[in-house]
């Protein structure tokens, strides 16, 4: 089925509606989302000014609120666009990020000053 | 059918059919021949009687020559029917070697060919040397990335209509970012010259309007006098701040025309000093930035070489303030601390050679100066100019130009008490470089073992192989959260590019290969972190890096998509609340299929590794890349990496 049918049928269905049968990864949908551009491929820090939400600080619930209702630049992610199924998703991945090693035990971090920063 | 073979037919034989017919009975002879010229050598009788002399001999090399000349001479109305003497387009190349152009970048046309054939000829193919493009947007971004590198423009050489409608988006990213250039286009001009249906297609009535909106001059050349002078002004034009791309219309016929009667004058060229902002401006810029609390320097296309560094660091540290840098050109070195600057808490605001809008401008308790050439040089059309900025005082002048009287005006001003307030401000600077660049090595190892790669890891791991060396990034690095720029010590004038000034696409690849041919002639490594989508505009520009043996590291950052598009799509989903599957990555994306970058570099000639996808795998393959490029080839490393 071409991409555009399946396009038309959605629009036609008027749900616009998120795939039931969502597979994705939370990884993928932070990626498929554009999170990326703004809080980061990790979701520490982008290039454009994203707030740092990894690792998560926040409950489930309050999560949800700043992705439905961000108050802020951030454009709002109403359930009809971002499922609460893959909205669970995306929380479990960005509670999965955990620092990697830390930084002075990383050679080429260590070239970067790292150690000589470390108080 | 030939008078020669005109002669044969009738029973005559022509004098070359003679010679022929000779040679032919003579090399049944000629075992005998070398013979007797061995024995006669050895001084041996000979074992049989000689035989007679055979009555034709081959000729000798002298007597060919001097039988030959006969033939193969011209009459002086075949001379000149056939030949040409003292082509105008030979002293059209002194004209550009007069002026000090090193390299033209060249996609071949029938409307330069004159040009093209005295530069190899009668040039030399050396200062200038021809760079071979497979489109002209190659040719002129490369121009535009070696400016970056020398300071100083280089030719593109294009042709007519046809050539000349591939370059606009180059051309205006050039003019964006005030970038000089000089583009030459080959044109039939004069249409009883024309030879037929394609240099009609080709030719244009006046093909610099083309380029018009975002070039500063231009002009129709007819004559070789005026290609002299023509040549010497448009350099200048090019050179004098706000620099910018430049256009001459080189008539075909002018270039195969002989040179006749009195000769045309080579040009003297002589650069044009730039404009100093006005004195009296500057004395009041120093005076508030003297008496403020926290005064902030923004940097936008400031330095044109590393003096221009240098003044800005020594006001910089005189006031101690802070800098923002907005990377357009290396203007204040990362690793000073007041590179940490912010106009946040500002009261005196310092816009260099900014574009529109300067931060901060217009709020409360803000005062805004700028000092810049923006306002000399504004297109009709095209909209780079930017939001209309209002500021308290608007001094026209070039920045660099204006900073040693701005430096010795506020050192005037100076007092002990007001040193002492100085010198606290510089620490609270300190602190904050120090604290931001904690917490990007921080954010820098979040995903470190990640498949796909991630940007943080790229750059520590190249940065890790580089540091030893001398340098340069010649690519932006703002689509890969600016890592080098927020941690390299980016500090010299030649080790950044910058970014294309239009935030358009297509500028990396051939910008990154124009910088790393200067940097080949200085012996500096030349580092490209090449965006996927930005490549596939002009990826014949791997084949033009093989063929001149550029030396340059390239790295994908192959992340399969033009994320910042991804972005803006969602953006329009999520306001009007619908999306099917994958929406914002429909017209997005490049993984299906994936692009195989490795076959394509492989494919122009170009080394390259196999996919990398295992972080681990990295460090070793730019050291194998690193040493391909220390042959003096350029290398290609696929990456699949993190979007940003």
């Amino acid at each position: 089925m071409s991409t555009r049918y399946l396009l038309a049928i959605s629009l036609l269905l008027g749900a616009g509606a998120v795939n039931a049968a969502e597979e994705r990864s939370g990884e993928q949908l932070f990626k498929d989302f554009g999170c990326v551009l703004c809080h980061g491929s990790t979701g520490y820090r982008g290039g454009i000014g994203g707030r740092p939400i990894a690792p998560m600080q926040h409950s489930m619930d309050a999560f949800r609120i700043l992705v439905r209702s961000p108050g802020n630049a951030m454009p709002a992610f109403a359930p009809q666009v971002l499922s609460e199924e893959q909205l669970k998703k995306l929380y479990q991945f960005l509670s999965s990020i955990k620092p990697s090693p830390e930084v002075a035990e990383l050679p080429p971090l260590k070239s970067l000053g790292a150690g000589a920063l470390k108080k | 059918m030939t008078d020669k073979d005109h002669d044969t037919e009738h029973g005559r034989l022509g004098r070359r059919s003679f010679l022929k017919a000779v040679g032919g009975a003579a090399a049944g002879l000629g075992a005998v021949g070398a013979a007797q010229a061995a024995g006669a050598a050895e001084t041996a009788p000979p074992a049989s009687p000689a035989p007679p002399a055979p009555s034709a001999l081959p000729p000798s090399a002298e007597q060919e020559s001097r039988e030959y000349s006969g033939v193969f001479s011209y009459t002086p109305e075949q001379e000149k029917r056939y030949f040409q003497e003292h082509p105008g387009s030979d002293f059209m190349v002194d004209v550009i070697k007069a002026v000090g152009i090193d390299y033209i970048a060249v996609n071949p046309g029938t409307s330069f060919r004159g040009l093209q054939e005295s530069l190899v000829n009668y040039g030399g193919n050396r200062k200038p040397e021809l760079i071979t493009v497979n489109h002209e947007g190659i040719g002129a971004t490369i121009a535009h990335g070696y400016f970056k590198a020398a300071g100083k423009p280089m030719a593109v050489l294009v042709h007519g209509a046809v050539g000349t409608q591939h370059l606009p988006m180059a051309v205006y990213s050039a003019w964006c970012d005030r970038v000089p250039m000089i583009v030459l286009i080959g044109n039939h001009n004069e249409p009883s010259e024309r030879g037929g249906p394609t240099d009609w297609y080709h030719s244009a009535q006046d093909v610099p309007s083309i380029l018009r909106d975002f070039t500063k001059w231009d002009d129709t050349v007819y004559s070789l006098q005026q290609f002299s002078e023509s040549m010497a002004r448009a350099y200048k034009i090019a050179m004098t701040p706000p620099m910018g791309p430049v256009v001459l219309a080189i008539d075909t016929h002018m270039q195969e025309e002989s040179i006749t009667g009195r000769p045309p004058r080579l040009p003297v060229l002589s650069p044009t000093i730039p404009p100093q902002a006005d004195v009296n401006a500057l004395r009041q810029i120093a005076e508030w930035l003297v008496a403020a609390k926290n005064p902030v320097i923004v940097a936008g296309r400031v330095a044109h070489n590393q003096a221009g560094i240098d003044l800005l660091v020594q006001l910089a540290e005189l006031l101690q303030a802070g800098v923002v840098d907005q990377r357009n050109r290396v203007n204040f070195p990362t690793s000073n601390p007041l590179s940490a600057g912010s106009v946040g808490q500002a009261d005196v605001i310092l816009g260099l050679e900014l574009t529109g809008a300067v931060p901060g401008a217009g709020q409360q308790g803000k005062r805004t100066v700028t000092i810049g050439t923006g306002d000399l040089l504004i297109s009709r059309n095209v909209q780079d100019f930017q939001r209309y900025a209002p500021v308290d005082l608007s001094v026209a002048g070039d920045a660099q130009a204006s900073l040693p009287f701005l430096i010795e005006a506020v050192k005037q001003r100076l007092t002990r008490s007001s040193r002492n307030v100085i010198a606290q401000r510089g620490k609270a600077w300190h602190e904050r470089w120090r604290q931001q660049r904690e917490a990007d090595l921080n954010a820098m190892r979040y995903g470190w073992n990640n498949s796909p790669v991630s940007t943080g890891r790229l750059y520590a791991e190249l940065w890790d192989q580089i540091r030893e060396r001398d340098w340069s990034l010649v690519s932006a690095d703002i689509f890969q959260s600016s890592w080098a720029n927020k941690l390299w010590p980016i500090d010299r004038y030649y080790q950044h590019n910058g970014s294309s000034g239009s935030a358009g696409i297509g500028y990396g690849a051939p910008a990154a290969l124009g910088s790393a041919l200067v940097h080949k002639q200085n012996g500096v490594l030349a580092v490209n972190v090449q965006k996927d989508g930005d490549l596939m505009f002009y990826p014949g520009t791997l084949w033009t890096a093989a063929h001149h043996r550029v030396p340059m590291l390239t790295i994908m950052h192959n992340n399969r998509a033009y994320h910042a598009e991804t972005m803006v799509m969602q953006e329009m989903c999520n306001r009007r609340r619908r999306g099917v599957e994958g929406a914002a990555r429909i017209a997005t994306t490049m993984d299906d299929p994936p692009i195989d970058f490795s076959s394509v570099a492989k494919g122009f000639g170009m080394w390259s590794s196999t996919l990398i996808t295992d972080p681990a795998q990295l460090a070793p393959a730019i050291r194998e890349a690193l040493a391909v490029v220390d042959s003096g080839r350029p290398a290609l490393l696929d990456v699949h990496c993190s979007g940003r």
